[in-house]
């Protein structure tokens, strides 16, 4: 017989281990709770279940989520709801909620869906609960979603035409018809998306009565090289099919034949050439086809890329300057080399200098170290290149390499180009690079000017007091306030025309006038053009007006024929109706009375026949 | 006796703590490990979430089976997008981290790749968050051109959860998928202050990219006052409104448009006004009547009347630049525009910009031009292919009436493409009645360069061309082209010279094209087969090339000419050159002016 006492303390270290285990598990359920919330990005506050394998306590807890679910009657709540999960789970609570709540109260949130104030979640509530709401009633959901955020309006339009193409195909089909675009054709790829099970038949005869069969086309063509291509050649036989083997082909399947291609000659070799060469000749596209397939091999072989073109008998330009380009962008020495196979000089000088210039453009570092490595008779232009490059980038690195360039004309143009920029960044260290450079002191004018027009984009009344600063020399009779107001024409003409006050004599001011009245003229402001120079010289003003006739002439013909009875002298009016005839056979701006007009300016023996 | 009691109590205790603290780890390990070989997921065995109870019937699959990996495809297919959301995200919950991946690797090869995408951008939206480097390592299996909007995916989702988590993970991509990795923390980064934007791409190595993505969260969360948006914009971004990124400007834009929807030409006044360059007007009108065009048309004409009264340039320029990328709408309004036929500028602006984006297209759609461009429209698309594609010129030059663009066209055609084809050039004029008129003033550019392909070719077609007044045969400057890309092959065809004026002609420009490749040597052996009387001759006729081109071989060399009348001949002209090359020395200089006062 059992002692109670006994029991009782038998059962004592029973009890004690048993407290120890409940304290032991809290204490590791807490410990993993917060590991797991560093581990797998849960937070503290959301809703969690704890884990059951028992079917009743399972039932029962959905009970209370499908009681907590039924609480839910406003947006708030339902956010509410998805900010309390685990993130990872939040987009399938979303369409479980949204799969059990009725359309009344669907259309309820939906309607209150733009006040939440995240995007994010903004979005993916509202792409919910449209898909489900169309499952029910499409059309229905059509004219709710006019009450929506404006911006991702289409994106949704497509979403309910996809569950509508599902339920009922040709109701789906009916409606798009009845839209505007770009809605229509938003909807007619939600329902070519949904329905990928239609043939390509049923899907271009979709497309067609949408009015947008090119898009299903360019889709057909696409899905061909959607994966690697296993076997170029059914894929080549496949496209020509479906696409024929004439007409002018558009961007998406002009993409397709060209991968196929490619993949084809990587797979076959040349030995395929001529079947895909005589395939792309009938097309109107040819070059742009050929140029494609070879621009990118080139990025892998620029030497088989011109080996193809040759094999071919391909000498366009356009071709091979596509494949060098590509080349270049891959491996600029490689794409070099390659070139020494072309045997005009003139094409592969173009070829070089275009593989030069691309890789100045995106390394004129790596271009002057490599110097040596170019071909000879191409080395200084390419020294020439890649420092005006990096004179853009860097004008103070470029400044450093100028000693190393022994061609005068060229130094001069490098340190022309490098004052420019400079003047834009630094113009204190660019003045004094100009003025204690000796390698730069035969061109010290030529560089001010040039470094006041650089300034004057950023500056321009820094520019014109440096300028004014400068003392007109004895030989040049200008001075250099001159490049300022001409540059400043350039961009502000009204801000130059101000600045002419601050020409310190006639002949800067006169040279300041003539990019002034090219910016007039071009601007459809003749004039005031005709103005500026009203009390100037007879000389000065024909040479002002005959330096700018043709940009006058090419620009606003019209302008120029009405004013010919204005202009100063009959001298003038002589040279501008002799360019308006000049042009006219490339142009024909003029009707035959007009012409006819112009022969009273002109001596008889230049009228024309 | 007391403290032995406590001792055995709190061993008690303690076994129990440690049994309590072992089983909440052993539970939590094999609840939350989901290592391959446990097969257990974040939920319960029975497929119910830890944290939402499932619909049961999404779990089921048609026939009645519990959903698996073998047949999710089949049952993602046989249901719409709804419902397949529904299955695929019930189907994940309950699915290990192995499952998971085992599920992006089966969606490789389902079709359509709509459905693929849609599966494995699930897969990677939840497992960034389970196991993102799994995640990522999954991404990079598939191939490049795809791995970018999974990279969004992933990084947004991980972005919305822990943001230094995903700013760290990113920074251990290589250049080419980091890019994608930081727009999605860009997109994951809602409400986040505009400064740490940029400097978490800073960060990641591309600033720009969360400007950009600020402008396009600006642009999406729209516009309530938009003259005040517009100056506080220009105040950020500076007022160069060229320069900037395309997202910037689309802002920029955009406001613009806003304004001038809401006050019509005062808000192009003071949008005008507030840019100081004619680049920085056009690139904000270019781009605003664009966007009127699609959103407003009626205020086009408005707003492109008032600039043009202002500035018509930057109109003209405007239409040229939007000519450039949309041709046929930009003309329309154009058309609009230009007020009569005595002014056509906009036009004329918008075929500037067509002619020299996609003259092809502009030949295609002459039809729909007014009759008085229609010419000039197609003589300068011609004369832009005529350097770009030259090949394709010909079939159009064929349906081009007026004798003088073909004139024009096939002038420049030959003189552009015979330098690089010249083989398909001489088939072309050869067979073309109109180009073959023209043979006789192009030949001399024709053969030269066809020597260069085709020497033997050259030659003959030189040897059948009659020799006029001068007696100078074509086949002279067949063989001294030739000798540019084969010196033996040149020299030996020296003695296909039909008469003693020809040859003499041939030896001078072999000479001469040995002198620009600097084989000087070579033209030193020349000049000793030559008879003496022609030798001097011979020097005069290379003295303009070797003075250019290679003036201190000829400075080396002036001892080795016949005669002193040709030495001091070779002096005036190296002067003469240096004026221009200054490639000799002042020591050299003043060498050959002793030489000459002499």
């Amino acid at each position: 017989m059992n002692n109670p006492k006994t029991r009782k303390r038998n059962a004592f270290p029973t009890l004690l281990i048993a407290i120890g285990a409940v304290i032991g598990l809290t204490a590791g359920t807490v410990a993993v709770l917060l590991t797991d919330q560093e581990g797998s990005g849960l937070r503290v506050g959301e809703l969690k279940v704890t884990q059951s394998t028992n079917g009743n306590a399972e039932e029962e807890q959905a009970n209370l989520y499908s009681d907590t679910l039924k609480s839910i009657n406003d947006i708030t709540g339902l956010v509410t709801l998805l900010d309390a999960v685990n993130r990872v789970e939040r987009d399938r609570v979303l369409y479980n909620f949204v799969n059990t709540t009725n359309v009344k109260n669907l259309e309820t949130l939906l309607k209150q869906s733009n006040d939440i104030s995240s995007t994010h979640v903004r979005r993916e509530v509202q792409k919910a609960l449209i898909r489900s709401l169309a499952t029910q009633d499409p059309k229905r959901i059509l004219d709710l979603l006019e009450d929506l955020d404006d911006s991702f309006l289409l994106s949704l339009t497509g979403l309910v035409f996809q569950e509508w193409a599902v339920g009922d195909l040709d109701q789906a089909v009916a409606e798009a018809a009845e839209l505007s675009e770009p809605k229509r054709r938003i909807a007619m790829e939600g329902i070519l998306t949904a329905r990928y099970d239609l043939s390509e038949i049923d899907r271009r005869e979709i497309a067609r009565e949408l009015g947008h069969e090119q898009l299903v086309i360019d889709q057909i063509a696409l899905a061909l090289i959607d994966d690697e291509i296993l076997d170029p050649q059914q894929a080549w036989t496949r496209f020509f099919e479906t696409f024929g083997k004439s007409g002018q082909y558009s961007t998406a399947q002009q993409l397709a034949i060209v991968k196929i291609a490619q993949a084809w000659i990587v797979a076959s070799g040349n030995d395929v050439l001529k079947v895909i060469d005589d395939a792309l000749r009938v097309q109107e596209d040819y070059v742009l086809l050929v140029g494609q397939v070879l621009e990118n091999i080139a990025k892998d072989n620029p030497h088989q890329a011109l080996e193809i073109a040759d094999t071919l008998d391909l000498r366009s330009l356009s071709i091979l300057s596509r494949l060098i380009t590509s080349a270049t962008s891959v491996s600029p020495l490689t794409a070099l080399d390659a070139t020494l196979s072309i045997k005009k000089p003139e094409t592969r000088r173009h070829l070089q200098e275009l593989a030069i210039t691309e890789w100045a453009k995106a390394a004129p570092l790596e271009v002057l170290n490599s110097l040596d490595q170019l071909p000879a008779d191409i080395r200084l232009w390419g020294q020439e290149e890649a420092l005006k490059a990096l004179a853009s980038e860097s004008p103070r690195t470029a400044a450093s390499f100028l000693s190393t360039v022994d061609n005068v004309r060229t130094k001069k143009s490098i340190a022309s180009a490098i004052v420019y920029e400079w003047a834009k960044l630094d113009h204190n260290e660019a003045i004094q690079w100009i003025n204690s450079n000796p390698d730069v002191s035969d061109w010290k004018e030529s560089l001010q000017s040039q470094f006041l027009r650089g300034l004057a984009q950023h500056d321009i009344q820094l520019a014109l007091t440096l300028a004014l600063d400068e003392p007109i020399t004895p030989s040049s009779t200008v001075g250099l306030e001159a490049a300022v107001i001409e540059e400043v024409a350039n961009f502000n003409v009204d801000e130059a025309i101000s600045l002419l006050n601050s020409a310190r004599n006639q002949a800067t001011r006169q040279s300041a006038y003539k990019a002034i009245g090219s910016a007039l003229v071009v601007k459809g402001r003749s004039e005031l053009a005709m103005e500026l120079v009203a009390e100037s010289s007879p000389e000065f003003q024909y040479e002002y007006f005959d330096s700018f006739r043709f940009l006058w002439a090419e620009n606003d013909p019209e302008d120029l024929y009405e004013k010919l009875e204005s202009l100063p002298t009959e001298k003038i009016a002589e040279h501008m109706a002799y360019t308006l005839l000049v042009l006219n056979p490339f142009f024909r701006f003029l009707t035959p009375e007009q012409k006819k007009a112009l022969e009273k300016y002109i001596p008889a023996a230049y009228h024309p026949r | 006796m007391i403290d032995s009691r406590l001792f055995k109590n709190t061993s008690y205790m303690v076994l129990g703590f440690v049994f309590g603290l072992a089983s909440a780890f052993g539970i939590a390990f094999i609840v939350f490990n989901d290592s391959p070989d446990q097969g257990r997921s974040p939920s319960d065995p029975s497929g119910n979430s830890r944290d939402f109870p499932t619909t049961s019937q999404h779990l089921m699959s048609s026939d009645g089976s519990l959903i698996s990996i073998s047949n999710i495809e089949q049952e993602l297919k046989s249901k719409g997008p709804f419902h397949r959301r529904l299955t695929l995200h019930n189907f994940l919950s309950s699915a290990t981290a192995k499952k998971h991946g085992d599920l992006f690797q089966l969606a490789e090869n389902i079709r359509p790749s709509t459905l693929r995408d849609e599966i494995q951008d699930t897969v990677v939206q939840r497992l960034s968050l389970l196991k993102p480097k799994t995640a990522i390592s999954l991404i990079e299996q598939v191939p490049q051109g795809r791995r970018e909007a999974l990279f969004e995916t992933a990084f947004m989702e991980l972005a919305l959860s822990d943001r230094d988590k995903a700013i760290s993970l990113a920074e251990t991509l290589d250049s080419a998928q980091r890019p994608s990795a930081l727009h999605g923390i860009l997109l994951g980064s809602e409400n986040v202050p505009h400064d740490r934007l940029r400097e978490i791409a800073a960060q990641l190595g591309d600033e720009q990219a969360a400007i950009d993505r600020i402008a396009q969260s600006i642009l999406g969360a729209g516009v309530d006052d938009p003259s005040n948006m517009w100056s506080e914009l220009l105040n950020e971004y500076g007022y160069k409104i060229e320069s900037l990124s395309e997202a910037q400007i689309q802002l920029l834009v955009h406001v613009a448009k806003v304004w001038t929807e809401e006050s019509g030409t005062r808000a192009i006044q003071s949008l005008y006004s507030s840019l100081s360059s004619d680049d920085s007007r056009i690139a904000l009108v270019t781009n605003l009547l664009q966007e009127l065009n699609q959103s407003s048309p009626q205020l086009v004409l408005e707003v492109a009347q008032w600039i043009r009264e202002t500035d018509i340039d930057v109109l003209a320029e405007a239409f040229a630049e939007w000519g450039s990328k949309n041709p046929l709408i930009s003309f329309e309004a154009a058309m609009k525009i230009d007020t009569s036929e005595q002014s056509m500028r906009m036009q004329r602006s918008v075929i500037n910009g067509w002619v020299s984006s996609d003259p092809n297209s502009l030949l295609e759609a002459l039809d729909l031009l007014p009759e008085s461009l229609q010419y000039t429209s197609q003589l300068r698309a011609l004369l832009v292919m005529s350097r770009t594609t030259p090949e394709l010129v010909p079939t159009w030059l064929s349906s081009v009436e007026d004798e003088h663009s073909i004139e024009i066209v096939t002038g420049n055609l030959i003189r552009g493409w015979v330098e690089h084809d010249p083989l398909r050039v001489w088939q072309w004029v050869r067979s073309d009645a109109r180009a073959k008129k023209l043979i006789p003033e192009y030949i001399d550019e024709i053969v030269s360069n066809l020597a260069h392909v085709d020497s033997s070719l050259a030659l003959d077609i030189a040897l059948e061309r009659p020799i006029f007044g001068s007696d100078i045969g074509l086949e002279a400057l067949v063989i001294a082209e030739t000798t540019s890309v084969d010196i033996e092959r040149g020299i030996a065809m020296l003695e296909n010279a039909r008469n003693q004026a020809t040859l003499e002609a041939a030896q001078s420009g072999v000479g001469i094209t040995l002198v620009k490749q600097g084989e000087i040597d070579r033209v030193i052996e020349l000049s000793t087969t030559l008879p003496k009387e022609f030798r001097e001759q011979f020097f005069y006729d290379l003295s303009h090339t070797w003075a250019y081109e290679q003036p201190v071989s000829l400075l080396e060399h002036l001892d080795s000419m016949p005669s002193e009348e040709v030495k001091m001949a070779m002096v005036r002209q190296l002067l003469m050159a240096n004026g221009f090359t200054q490639a000799l020395s002042k020591e050299q200089v003043d060498m050959l002016k002793n030489l000459q006062s002499e």
